[in-house]
């Protein structure tokens, strides 16, 4: 994907995937890379940012003989990221306003979606 | 790389770190591994050990600075001094894991054009300094001169000049001294820091 996905925007994603089903580690990193450009490393800072702000917690599920730590979305993170959906939907239509060329100010109705919509669909449908 | 080399080396890269810190990165990195489908993919798409513990501190790093500098407004002046230091530290123990990241070359170049603008600042105090010791000294011939013709006509004025004569020599020598030190300490310092840099990276 030519746009980069900043620091802001990895965390919405994280925490739409994991309010989705809790994840761990590894399948949260192949259910985010299927959606966006993400490197492997730089997921477990993202989570733990996020643990730290007290937006996800981590349970312990055995699993092969050894522990799985999953994330779960706390009730903190759920407030988070229905602000995060809601400036991503101010966001993707002042910019969906730009591609169209429209001028007037809130005129604009986009009903056609593009391909970016897959994107958003997780955070606003999870709220 | 199997599994185990790769988590010890990330745990040594990590080795600055808190230990609970270093306990939940590393554990992170081996469940990631063990439950990836493939061991060698899963750890050659991570890339080095050095560069992933560089994510890893750096994002403990903005955090710990982030609430050292929250709280220490509500400290006593002493506290706040030492959660200071601590934010210093951090900062270091950041700048060293990105040094150790072969990716980081643009914040290589940045900091040594840092380290340059440093050496520029030191030489222009250095020479603001010496020139300043070379003006008392020069002063002092004239002053002594101007003292000693003097003192037939007017005896309190002949001292007030031989006396600041011998105060500027005193002042300049001493600033000369200053400026030995400073330049011996001050540049020995940033290239010992300068090397030790070079060294670390070459050394990975």
């Amino acid at each position: 994907m030519t746009f980069q996905v900043g620091s802001a925007l990895l965390d919405a994603c994280a925490l739409a995937v994991i309010n989705r089903s809790d994840a761990y580690g590894y399948s949260l990193t192949r259910s985010l890379k299927s959606v966006i450009e993400v490197s492997e490393s730089s997921l477990y800072p993202v989570l733990r940012r996020l643990r730290n702000d007290n937006l996800l917690t981590v349970y312990d599920v055995s699993h092969d003989g050894r522990n799985r730590r999953y994330y779960r979305v706390t009730e903190d993170g759920k407030t988070k990221l229905a602000e995060f959906a809601a400036e991503w939907r101010i966001f993707k239509e002042r910019v969906d306003k730009i591609f169209s060329g429209g001028d007037d100010a809130d005129g604009i109705n986009l009903e056609i979606d593009s391909g970016e919509e897959e994107l958003s669909d997780g955070g606003i449908d999870n709220e | 790389m199997n599994k185990r080399q790769f988590l010890n080396e990330l745990e040594y890269q990590l080795r600055r770190m808190p230990q609970a810190e270093r306990d939940d990165a590393v554990r992170y990195y081996d469940e990631f591994i063990s439950d990836a489908d493939n061991e060698a993919d899963a750890i050659s798409g991570l890339g080095s050990p050095a560069s992933v513990a560089a994510d890893i501190i750096a994002e403990w790093g903005a955090l710990t600075i982030a609430q050292s500098s929250e709280a220490s407004g509500a400290d006593t002046k002493t506290a706040g001094a030492k959660r200071k230091s601590n934010a210093f530290k951090v900062f270091w123990i950041v700048l060293l894991s990105v040094f150790a990241a072969p990716a980081a070359l643009p914040v290589a170049l940045a900091i040594g054009a840092a380290a340059l603008a440093i050496g520029f600042a030191l030489l222009a105090v250095v020479l603001s300094i010496a020139a300043t010791a070379a003006a008392l000294i020069i002063s002092v011939p004239v002053m002594l001169v101007l003292g000693i013709t003097a003192i037939p006509m007017s005896p309190l004025s002949a001292c007030m000049a031989i006396g600041i004569a011998l105060a500027s020599f005193g002042i300049g020598v001493m600033l000369i001294k200053t400026v030995k030190i400073i330049a011996k300490h001050g540049f020995g310092g940033l290239v010992h820091w300068i090397s030790g840099i070079i060294k670390r990276r070459s050394g990975k």
